[in-house]
C-alpha cells in the first residue's frame, strides 16, 4: 500500500492535469492554438511523408488484404451496372445528343474563370470517430486560404478549414455542420442543405416548398447567392429521394453526392474566398 | 545529464517516435475502418509501467500531441488520456504478481477506457463522439490493438522510465 502522502500527491497531479486541460480547451475556443497546430503540421510533414513513402508497400498490402471483400462487392456492382447500361442502349447517338443539349441549357459553368490549385490527399481521417476531415498537401505557400472550396471533376468535396504553409485541412461536405445554399438546376428552386454523415446523402431541408416540382434525378448545384460561402454552380449531386413534410409545407430532398468520398486521391482547390 | 533529464529525453523520444509512426503509417492501417492508436498505447503503457502519477502526466502529454493533429478542441484528448492513464496506473500499482497476460489486459482496459472517456468528454464539448454509430467497434478494436502492442510497447516504456520489469517479483520497483 502506498503512503498517504504519495496518494495525495498523485491526486493533486490528476487535479492539475484536469484543470490544465480545461484551460487549454477554453483557450482553443478562442483560436489560440491554430498557429501551434499549423506549425506542428508543417514541421512534421516531411518526416511523416518519409515514413509514408517507406511504408507504402506494407500499407498497400494491408489495404489489399483488408479491403478484398469490398473490392469483390464493388466489382460485382460495377459489372451489374455495365450490363444495365448496355441493355438500356445508352450508347445510342440520339441519347448522347439530347444530353449534350440539356447540359448546355442548364449552363453548368462549374469552375469557369476561377483559378485552381491541384492537390493530393496527404492523409485521410486522423480520428477514429467521424470528424469529416482530410488533409491535402498544399497550403498557404501555394496561395490557399481558409474558406476556399475543394472539388473534384465530379463535384463538391468540401472547403478549407485550416491552412498552414504546406498543408491544409478540408472540412468535407458529409459533415452535418457543413451548411450551404443550393439550387435545383431543373427548377431553379433555392434551398439550404447540409451533410448528414459518412456514406449518407446530402440533405436539403430548408427552403423547398411542398408545391415545387422536384423529382428524383434532378441535379443540385451550389446557389452562390450573396454572402454565400461557395461560388455558384458547383455540382453537389443528384436528388435520390423527395420526402414531403405536410406539417411544415416543405419538401426534404436527399441528394447523392457526385464526388466519391471513399476514393479521393487528387482534388482541386478553387482559389475563391467568400466575400466578407 | 541528470537521471531525470535522461528520463524526460527518453520519454520525449518514445512519444515522438510513436507520433511519427501513427501519422505516417498506422492512420492508414484500418481494421473494420478503425486504426490502431499507437500514441495512446504508449501513454497507457507508461501508466502500466510507472504508476498513476507519472502515467497520468505521460498519457496527458501523449494526448496533447494527438490533439495537435486532430480537428476537435485542443486539450480534450489530453484530458481523456491523462485521466485514463491515472486510473490504469492505480490499478497496475495494486496488482502484485504480474504476467504478460495481465499486462496485455491492463493495456486493453486502459485503451478502452481512454476511448470511452474521449467520447464522453468530446460530447460535453459539442463533438459528435458519444453518438457515433461505431463507438463500440472503435473501443473494441483500439483495446485489442493496444493489447497486441503491449509486448513491444511495455519494454520500451520501462526502458524510458528506468523501471525494472516486475513479472516475477512481488515488490514494486520505481525508476531512478
Amino acid at each position: 500500500m502506498k503512503p498517504a502522502g504519495t496518494r495525495r500527491r498523485s491526486r493533486r497531479v490528476l487535479l492539475v492535469i484536469s484543470l490544465l486541460a480545461i484551460t487549454l480547451v477554453t483557450l482553443d475556443s478562442a483560436g489560440a492554438f491554430e498557429p501551434v497546430r499549423s506549425g506542428a503540421s508543417d514541421v512534421l510533414a516531411p518526416v511523416t511523408d518519409g515514413v509514408h513513402w517507406l511504408t507504402t508497400p506494407f500499407r498497400n498490402a494491408w489495404a489489399g488484404m483488408s479491403g478484398y471483400g469490398n473490392l469483390e462487392t464493388e466489382n460485382r456492382r460495377l459489372r451489374k451496372q455495365l450490363d444495365e447500361l448496355k441493355a438500356k442502349g445508352i450508347t445510342d447517338s440520339n441519347d448522347r445528343e439530347q444530353l449534350k443539349r440539356l447540359t448546355a441549357q442548364l449552363n453548368i459553368g462549374f469552375v469557369g474563370d476561377i483559378p485552381t490549385e491541384v492537390a493530393r490527399v496527404a492523409s485521410g481521417p486522423r480520428n477514429n470517430f467521424e470528424d469529416h476531415r482530410l488533409e491535402i498537401d498544399k497550403g498557404s505557400a501555394a496561395g490557399l486560404a481558409v474558406g476556399m472550396p475543394v472539388v473534384t471533376k465530379a463535384g463538391l468535396v468540401g472547403r478549407l478549414e485550416r491552412v498552414s504553409r504546406d498543408r491544409s485541412v478540408v472540412q468535407l461536405a458529409t459533415d452535418p455542420a457543413f451548411v450551404i445554399g443550393v439550387r435545383v438546376a431543373q427548377t431553379q428552386d433555392l434551398g439550404i442543405g447540409h451533410g448528414a454523415g459518412t456514406d449518407k446523402p446530402f440533405v436539403v431541408d430548408r427552403g423547398i416548398e411542398l408545391t415545387d416540382a422536384i423529382k428524383p434525378g434532378n441535379a443540385v448545384v451550389t446557389s452562390g447567392l450573396a454572402r454565400a460561402i461557395m461560388p455558384p454552380d458547383i455540382p453537389v449531386g443528384l436528388v435520390s429521394e423527395v420526402v414531403p413534410d405536410p406539417a411544415d409545407s416543405s419538401l426534404l430532398l436527399r441528394v447523392d453526392f457526385a464526388a466519391q468520398f471513399s476514393q479521393l486521391d487528387v482534388v482541386q482547390v478553387l482559389k475563391w474566398t467568400p466575400p466578407t | 545529464m541528470s537521471s531525470e533529464a535522461r528520463t524526460v529525453a527518453r520519454v520525449g523520444l518514445l512519444l515522438f517516435g510513436a507520433l511519427v509512426l501513427q501519422l505516417g503509417m498506422f492512420d492508414d492501417l484500418r481494421i473494420l475502418s478503425v486504426h490502431p492508436e499507437v500514441l495512446l498505447a504508449v501513454g497507457i503503457g507508461m501508466a502500466v509501467a510507472w504508476g498513476p502519477e507519472r502515467g497520468a502526466v505521460s498519457s496527458f502529454a501523449a494526448g496533447l500531441l494527438a490533439d495537435l493533429f486532430l480537428s476537435g478542441h485542443f486539450g480534450v484528448t489530453g484530458l481523456a488520456w491523462g485521466v485514463s492513464g491515472y486510473g490504469i496506473g492505480l490499478l497496475s500499482d495494486g496488482i502484485v504478481r504480474r504476467s504478460r497476460l495481465i499486462d496485455a489486459g491492463l493495456m486493453a482496459l486502459g485503451s478502452a477506457a481512454a476511448v470511452l472517456l474521449y467520447a464522453v468528454v468530446g460530447s460535453l464539448f459539442g463533438e459528435h463522439t458519444l453518438g457515433d454509430d461505431h463507438l463500440l467497434r472503435i473501443i473494441g478494436i483500439v483495446a485489442l490493438t493496444g493489447a497486441a502492442l503491449s509486448p513491444l510497447v511495455l519494454p520500451l516504456c520501462r526502458w524510458a522510465g528506468h523501471v525494472e520489469h516486475r513479472l516475477h517479483s512481488p515488490r514494486r520497483h520505481t525508476g531512478a
